[in-house]
């Protein structure tokens, strides 16, 4: 589904090239659950976000679902964005401005579903996620793992075949993380491919996979073995 | 999708109600004030538009040269009209109008004086569209004794206008039959009546056709497909052919005279001439309102740019959101915009009430009768509300742009900075704000200083406590004055042809003797009696003035200062002039005096002595500052007792002279108004701009309290921003305003110097306002407590 070769993201100043991210060479399948760890500034998000089409690589190659999309131009990143991928934030990003059910419908009225399949489809996401009843909130009105919650379901509801998370937890209590990763390992079960960003050893457990990062490159790459035990810290 | 855009447009509107009551009040008093001066233009250009001929309606004007001295002319003789109608092919038909003296009718014992009348061909209805109510449009003017009453002066005198066809009226002692009803003039018509009656006959034709100028508006109709273009060189071509004495005169006497065909629809708003039926309008004021209306509009839609770009960083995140869900920049633009129509719109209705509610003051300021008929237009309310579309998406493009820009990583990082080139913009638009502000208060400030000036100016006589009166005596003339005289508040008594504050063109030539031969000049009479000159303090220069103790000053004249230069006289009581054939002895020059308003410099005058009472219009009494009101009740019942059958009149000179600058007057009153509203709209943006800004340093205004600061350096830090950029718009607006102001005075041949204090108090005053406006927020973010604004943070 993914597939990086030697991709190199750098900031140019008069004389040197400070490099986030060099020579990276990643593939990802369907169905995998990603998990991308390492220390702060190593470069994480940037890969994220290069992988999400929301930032651009300096230099190497890109093939998402086979076809080359370093070189597409916005509208057509648009549409892969549209229809491919969903979006987890870990500040939530919900729009203050719209209840929690206008929140889940936005990414269905960009892609155009008409209104009586739209309303299906956001009530049988709200029905899943057990948040039916805060439909009509602002997500001012919500504690953060419920606004978490409803930034998956929208991320989910146009059924999208990525989905990107980078610390989804990272705001939340460690019980409401819990609620949150329990849900991406369902999803994931379901077929969704899913790569997600964290610090934490103990989400990186529910993943299948965990591509360590360090200084823009990449350290190790391993399968997550089963019952693993847990770390602290 | 719209509904999701009106959905969120709707709630960040409603969540910011401060920033959005600012932008919409702003927007709303752009839109009532644009929408009333559009009123006020629309009215301007519908001028004789109604009539169904207005298109190849056309009107014979005439240009004389007389020696150098150019003077147009909206009317001609009465013969033009019936000639050119025969000889010309082009012309299918002729009609004249003639303004006539007020008339006053008897009706029942009742007087009702100054009737608005006119003479006209009997053809009138037919070539003109004003329609009658009673009576037959092809017959109605047949008779020498048939009138035409319009509706309004039917219902005076009968109280109806149904069945009074065949009823008489007694004008001036003459019986009227009444023939025909017609619909009150549109006030959008060129000229106005309220009687209508046949030209009376001409007992005393003029036969001199080399007198082609006269008091007669001469109109043609232009045959179907035919072109006016030739018509003015053939009326010239028929001129000559009536009178070959004529070229002769323009041979001989350095005197030509042109011919014009003026549009009908040309006339309202691109005539200035002499003999105009009534004073027009100018084009200029139709493109300095239209001006202004933009600049306020101009004005609000900047608040609501400089609002949404400043508060850009509340949307970033949102932008970004929307980016990673798929939207495309279009999509989003289309969002920003209809959060900036709905605004606009909303604006635009509110703007129609406030409209609709100053209509009346608006009316009475600029004279005219507009009105905002939605039931009877609701084409207007479809208009107010395209432009509301239309301002919304002006003043939505370039924020939507600016806010769709943002790329989705940056604004989702969380800290989004305002500021950069997005800052540099706003100021632009602050700049460009208060340079129209400061340049519209120099323009005010030049306006009312002239006029000022010109109502203050000595104008070489004395025009105060003098009542005019029309002089109706006649044969009581003599018996008038001498009891007039005896009143002790009565200081002095005068007559003349024209009252001293307005002298027009006699258009009368004066040929000077021994100058060189055959000299023609074209000098303005006045005719006067021996009072004259000291009833107004007019003080001779050389030799004397008419005296009853020199028998033949019937054949004397007195020139003005300006006269002796113009006629290059260098010793004036040696001189004798020439005029009608008769040698003029002058026996005295006196000092120039201002007899006509200050837009003109004084021209050359000669003075004679009237021959009898039907010489003077005017009678003139000079009177005690004291017990005005007595001595006016004295002058009614003296009048009353000698000219029983005419109504008293009387007015006072100085406010006649000051009527003069009434169109100036009215224009600085308008620039007032509007330039005080350009100034609101421009502070109430930087109302909501401080105060965004002073909220978003909230934090950095407590850790600088926290640290020391006093209140006065916060508020110097907040406002010393905006004051600068008041200052930068005063350099900007300085030269624009002295550019347009110079131009403005040049139409004042006796003018003002622009002077820098003018623009200095401009400048102040906008920096006070924005001083004042600015504070207010900054001293509300300076007093606040630090530790409320630090602890939210």
């Amino acid at each position: 589904m993914i597939q990086l070769n030697n991709i190199d993201k750098y900031y140019s100043s008069k004389f040197t090239r400070t490099f986030v991210l060099k020579g990276i060479k990643l593939e990802i399948k369907s169905g995998e659950f990603v998990t991308i760890m390492g220390p702060s500034g190593a470069g994480k998000s940037t890969l994220l976000n290069i992988i999400g089409l929301l930032d651009q690589p300096s230099a190497g190659e890109y093939l998402f679902m086979e076809e080359p999309v370093h070189h597409f131009k916005e509208r057509k990143r648009s549409e892969l964005h549209k229809h491919h991928i969903g979006f987890v934030f870990q500040a939530y990003h919900l729009i203050d401005e719209l209840t929690v059910y206008e929140n889940i419908e936005t990414p269905l009225l960009y892609k155009g579903i008409k209104g009586k399949q739209r309303k299906a489809m956001v009530a049988e996401i709200l029905d899943r996620f057990n948040i039916v009843a805060k439909k009509d909130l602002f997500p001012e009105q919500l504690s953060g793992g419920q606004q978490q919650l409803v930034g998956v379901a929208r991320a989910i509801v146009g059924q999208p075949k990525l989905l990107l998370a980078d610390e989804p937890t990272g705001n939340l209590h460690s019980k409401q993380g819990q609620v949150i990763m329990e849900l991406f390992k369902e999803l994931n079960a379901e077929g969704m491919t899913i790569i997600q960003v964290t610090h934490s050893d103990e989400n990186a457990q529910y993943g299948s996979r965990i591509v360590q990062l360090v200084d823009g490159m990449i350290r190790s790459d391993q399968a997550v073995l089963p019952a693993h035990p847990k770390h602290e810290g | 999708m719209i509904k999701s855009y009106l959905t969120i447009a709707y709630r960040n509107l409603w969540k910011y109600k401060f920033y959005t009551l600012t932008n919409v009040i702003g927007l709303s008093i752009g839109f009532a004030a644009s929408l009333l001066i559009t009123l006020y233009v629309i009215d301007e250009l519908s001028y004789d538009r109604f009539h169904g001929n207005a298109d190849s309606i056309y009107r014979v004007t005439t240009k004389f040269n007389f020696n150098g001295t150019i003077s147009q002319c909206a009317s001609t003789n009465y013969h033009i009209a019936e000639v050119i109608d025969v000889e010309i092919p082009e012309i299918q038909t002729t009609l004249r109008v003639q303004k006539m003296w007020d008339h006053t009718i008897r009706q029942h014992d009742r007087l009702f004086p100054g009737i608005e009348t006119i003479a006209v061909d009997s053809n009138f209805f037919n070539f003109f569209t004003f329609p009658l109510i009673e009576g037959n449009p092809n017959t109605a003017l047949d008779d020498p004794n048939s009138i035409v009453l319009t509706e309004k002066l039917a219902i005076l005198l009968f109280n109806k206008t149904e069945g009074i066809l065949g009823k008489t009226i007694e004008m001036d002692g003459i019986i009227y039959q009444v023939t025909g009803v017609a619909g009150n003039p549109p006030s959008n018509a060129h000229f106005h009546f309220e009687l209508i009656k046949q030209f009376e006959p001409r007992t005393r034709q003029v036969v001199n056709w080399g007198d082609v100028n006269g008091t007669v508006s001469t109109y043609f109709l232009l045959a179907d497909n035919s072109s006016a273009i030739d018509i003015p060189q053939k009326i010239k071509e028929v001129c000559l052919k009536y009178n070959p004495n004529i070229e002769e005169w323009i041979d001989l006497q350095k005197f030509d005279v042109d011919f014009f065909a003026q549009p009908l629809k040309d006339i309202h708003l691109h005539s200035q001439m002499e003999m105009e039926l009534e004073a027009n309008s100018d084009i200029k004021y139709v493109y300095t309102f239209s001006i202004i209306a933009l600049l306020i509009i101009i004005i609000a839609s900047i608040n609501y740019v400089n609002m949404s770009t400043a508060r850009s960083s509340n949307r970033a995140r949102e932008v970004g959101v929307r980016k990673t869900m798929g939207s495309g920049q279009g999509l989003l633009i289309n969002q920003f915009l209809t959060e900036s129509i709905l605004v606009s719109v909303i604006a635009a209705l509110l703007g129609l009430g406030l409209a609709e509610l100053f209509r009346h003051p608006f009316n009475q300021l600029a004279n005219k009768q507009l009105s905002l008929n939605l039931l009877e237009h609701p084409i207007t309310g479809m208009l107010v509300l395209m432009a509301g579309v239309g301002i919304g998406i002006l003043a939505g493009l370039y924020p939507a742009f600016y806010l769709t820009r943002f790329r989705p990583v940056q604004a989702l990082r969380g800290k989004f900075k305002t500021g950069g080139a997005g800052k540099n913009f706003r100021n632009a638009l602050v700049i460009f704000q208060f340079s129209v502000s400061i340049a519209l208060i120099v323009c005010t400030m030049v306006v009312y200083y002239q006029l000022q000036f010109v109502q203050s100016k000595n104008l070489g006589y004395n025009h105060e406590n003098v009542v005019l009166l029309n002089n109706a005596m006649k044969n009581h003339y003599e018996a008038f004055v001498n009891e007039v005289k005896r009143y002790p508040k009565v200081k002095n008594i005068a007559a003349s042809s024209q009252s001293p504050h307005l002298i027009t063109n006699s258009q009368g030539g004066l040929l000077v003797r021994g100058q060189e031969e055959n000299e023609l000049f074209e000098l303005n009479r006045l005719l006067v009696d021996y009072e004259f000159l000291p009833t107004f303090d007019i003080p001779l220069k050389l030799g004397r003035n008419f005296s009853p103790e020199f028998a033949n000053d019937t054949l004397a004249m007195i020139l003005n200062v300006a006269a002796t230069k113009k006629l290059n006289i260098e010793a004036p009581l040696q001189a004798q002039i020439q005029r009608n054939n008769q040698n003029y002895q002058v026996i005295g020059v006196v000092e120039d005096f201002h007899f006509q308003s200050l837009h003109h410099q004084i021209a050359p005058l000669f003075i004679l002595l009237g021959t009898s009472a039907y010489d003077y219009n005017n009678i003139e009494v000079r009177i005690s500052e004291d017990d005005v009101p007595g001595t006016i009740a004295f002058l009614e019942k003296t009048w009353k007792k000698f000219a029983p059958n005419s109504p008293f009149y009387f007015s006072f000179l100085d406010q006649n002279y000051q009527s003069l600058y009434q169109s100036e007057m009215r224009l600085g009153k308008i620039y007032g108004i509007f330039t005080g509203l350009a100034i609101l709209v421009a502070c109430l943006g930087l109302v909501s701009l401080v105060a965004f800004l002073a909220e978003q340093r909230t934090k950095e205004i407590g850790i600088r309290k926290v640290l020391g600061a006093s209140i006065t350096s916060v508020v110097t830090l907040l406002s010393g921003d905006f004051i600068r950029l008041v200052l930068i718009a005063m350099l900007i607006a300085t030269p624009s305003a002295w550019y347009v102001m110079n131009k403005w005075l040049q139409g004042f041949v006796y003018r003002v110097e622009l002077q820098w204090w003018m623009f200095a108090i401009a400048g102040l005053t906008a920096i006070l306002v924005a001083a004042l406006t600015v504070s207010g927020q900054s001293l509300k973010a300076a007093m606040a407590d630090p530790v409320k604004s630090l602890r939210s943070e």
